[in-house]
């Protein structure tokens, strides 16, 4: 079928939509690509967390108190665990190197919830004998699996950011478009609300807030808590951006011809002024997300967030606290990495489709 | 009964010490299935006068102080909202001056006609419905068309699809405010075609706002030339064509260049269009009337009708 033969209806040439020429953009910067896919994979594994941890998060062994990191060794093709038996002084563990037990995939070990629903007791991996402890980033004071509770806190860790994300901005996104769209006194009032709710110092209203509510609460409620006074004082800069945008799209022809077909006010506002701050709406959220996952480090830190032993990446820090700890201890830092990771990919990837929604850079 | 009658029509812009009167006193009736151009230089109320038919002035600050506008016998002055937006695009439609910036740039076109079609005509917001409209506006491969963002779309194109949309919910009236200002000749030449063609095919009335007057005489059936928020002069198209009374309007005729004769320096009315809130008292057009009298800045003249369906707002107009 290589000789053309002269088409009768010459095929229009779908031209790229917009979306198909900001993903076109969006593909040609690497670190942008490098952060969103290192996102991800962050995601993915929080997800499957329970089935990824050797152990459960709340799980105590009182043999393994600051347990160092066990690497597994090969032995042939095999990988496997020594046994590890305390030597002298506080804390000190040694590796018993001929005593070992291979590491298996998929075995039986404690009890969780897949996704918070199935019950399970598999794990991707593990050597189903507690004398032979998997350790891959060592054991906390309690003697709790860190990579275990690395796991189950980025479920709080990383949805805590997306979940506040989506409160605040589609608060923001439809204060902000009244405001604008209405103008006028409508637009004072919310105006000065946000002006209001933006000069409360963020940290003390956290804590005060926090501090009307009982000391005992469950962990779930207080992540509730948390997302819900963050977007509380989030929202205001939002609503403050998309007024302006809408302010001036309110004039723009394409809502005066919206309003001639018999529009109304809350259809132009949703379906036409707010679907063009998209592109600054992702690139924004992309931006805030880290501001979420700091918050929710701050305030566990500060113990007034997430409760032990509960885990997250806030609350695994305050353990790192301490300088002693600190410097003979220093896997307790790993929360702290994975912070820096996923801030910085979240920032990366924010900035790589800042440039690709801006059809000027190239 | 006519479709459109405009009694009296007094608006402010701004309210007490602060109010500019944007139109004083203006009357207009439109027939079913008639044409009538609303002419005029820019800031003398055009706009502002096709805008409230369907009342989509911003008010504030628009302020309606006097008169009424019957649609089909009802004061849309007086509608509630809800009764306004069954209006808007169903009894009475708008084309406006820059089709590209009528579109919305985020949505494709089979999006945007749907839009116009639903809160009118629910049951036909279908594909087939829209590719009709489509054709209807002599759009070639409309079924492609409907994937299009509209910034893939020439200035022609874009505003044939605004037709489109105008068309939706068959209005009796088509409000379309400087339809070809923002188009190159040609393109406006076709457009002012299919404005022709659709008025006759469909049988609805037509109002044309332009400050080209070349456009008159092709569309027209009655022209109402419009200075500072009042008519001066209204009249069957031909006849004010070939025999202009206002001095205004005469002034406006002798701005468009010709293409025969002697070529000589073309003419321009000298001065501005007063400011709103500033007209000067009296004759509103004395300042720049090249016959203006004394007695001119005294009194403002009345519109009346000196011969048959011709008024003139001049009492020296012989």
């Amino acid at each position: 079928m290589e000789t053309a033969a002269p088409q009768p209806n010459p095929v229009i040439e779908q031209p790229l939509s917009p979306w198909q020429l900001f993903w076109r953009r969006l593909k040609r910067r690497r670190i942008a690509l490098a952060g969103g896919v290192i996102l991800i994979g962050l995601y993915a594994v929080s997800l499957f967390a329970g089935f990824i941890a050797p152990y459960r998060y709340d799980r105590i062994d009182d043999r393994s108190f600051f347990h160092p990191p066990t690497p597994p060794r090969w032995q042939g093709f095999h990988l496997v665990m020594p046994r590890y038996e305390k030597g002298p002084g506080t804390f000190n563990y040694r590796a018993v190197l001929d005593d070992t037990k291979p590491v298996h995939f998929f075995v039986r070990g404690d009890k969780y919830k897949l996704f918070g629903l199935l019950p399970a007791s598999i794990h991707l991996f593990g050597t189903g004998d507690p004398n032979y402890p998997v350790y891959l980033l060592g054991a906390d004071q309690f003697g709790r699996d860190e990579f275990s509770r690395l796991l189950y806190g980025s479920q709080i860790s990383l949805s805590i950011g997306v979940v506040g994300i989506l409160l605040s901005f589609s608060m923001g996104m439809i204060m902000g478009g009244i405001s604008g769209y209405f103008s006028g006194r409508t637009d004072m009032v919310i105006m000065r609300l946000c002006e209001l709710i933006m000069s409360i110092p963020a940290l003390y209203l956290i804590i005060s807030l926090r501090a009307a509510f009982p000391p005992g609460m469950s962990s779930a409620k207080v992540y509730a808590m948390i997302v819900v006074i963050l977007s509380f004082i989030g929202w205001a800069s939002m609503a403050r951006v998309i007024r302006g945008m809408a302010l001036s799209f309110r004039e723009q022809q394409f809502v005066l011809a919206a309003r001639a077909l018999g529009q109304t006010h809350l259809k132009i506002i949703v379906r036409h002024i707010l679907p063009n701050t998209f592109s600054y709406v992702i690139v924004a959220a992309t931006l805030s997300v880290p501001y979420y996952i700091l918050g929710e480090v701050v305030l566990s830190f500060l113990g007034v967030g997430i409760q032990e032993p509960s885990a997250s990446w806030g609350n695994m820090l305050t353990a790192a606290q301490n300088i002693e700890y600190l410097r003979n201890y220093p896997w307790l830092l790993a929360p702290g990495a994975a912070i820096f990771v996923t801030v910085l990919a979240f920032n990366f990837l924010g900035d790589g489709l800042r440039d690709a929604a801006d059809a000027k850079s190239n | 009964m006519a479709l459109l009658e405009i009694n009296n029509l007094k608006m402010d812009f701004g309210k007490g010490a602060d109010a500019a009167r944007a139109l004083d006193g203006l009357s207009l009736t439109i027939g079913a299935g008639e044409t009538v151009c609303l002419v005029g230089e820019s800031g003398c109320g055009k706009t502002v006068t096709a805008l409230s038919i369907a009342r989509l002035v911003p008010a504030p600050p628009a302020h309606y102080v006097g008169g009424e506008i019957l649609l089909n016998g009802r004061n849309t002055l007086t509608m509630s909202a809800r009764e306004l937006q069954a209006i808007r695009g169903g009894v009475v439609s708008y084309v406006f001056q820059d089709p590209g910036a009528s579109l919305n740039p985020v949505f494709r076109i089979g999006n945007q006609i749907k839009e116009a079609l639903k809160p009118h005509r629910p049951a036909r917001a279908t594909d087939a419905e829209m590719i009709r409209l489509l054709k209807l506006v002599g759009i070639s491969a409309p079924e492609s068309r409907l994937k299009n963002y509209p910034f893939e779309l020439s200035g022609g194109m874009q505003q044939r699809v605004m037709i489109a949309m105008a068309l939706a919910s068959e209005p009796r009236l088509l409000v379309a405010d400087e339809p070809t200002t923002a188009l190159d000749v040609t393109i406006q030449a076709q457009i002012l075609d299919l404005l022709r063609d659709l008025k006759q095919r469909l049988g609805m009335a037509i109002l044309l706002i332009t400050h080209n007057l070349g456009i008159v005489g092709d569309m027209a059936d009655r022209v109402a030339v419009m200075y500072a928020g009042q008519i001066v002069e209204l009249s069957p198209a031909k006849e004010l064509l070939r025999r202009p009374l206002h001095p205004y309007t005469q002034a406006l005729m002798n701005s468009v260049p010709k293409l025969r004769g002697d070529v000589q320096r073309l003419s321009a009315i000298p001065g501005n269009v007063p400011r709103i809130g500033k007209f000067p008292p009296g004759c509103r057009f004395a300042p720049r009337c090249p016959v203006a009298r004394p007695e001119c800045s005294d009194k403002l003249p009345e519109l009346i009708e000196v011969e048959l369906g011709r008024w003139v707002r001049c009492p020296f107009w012989k």
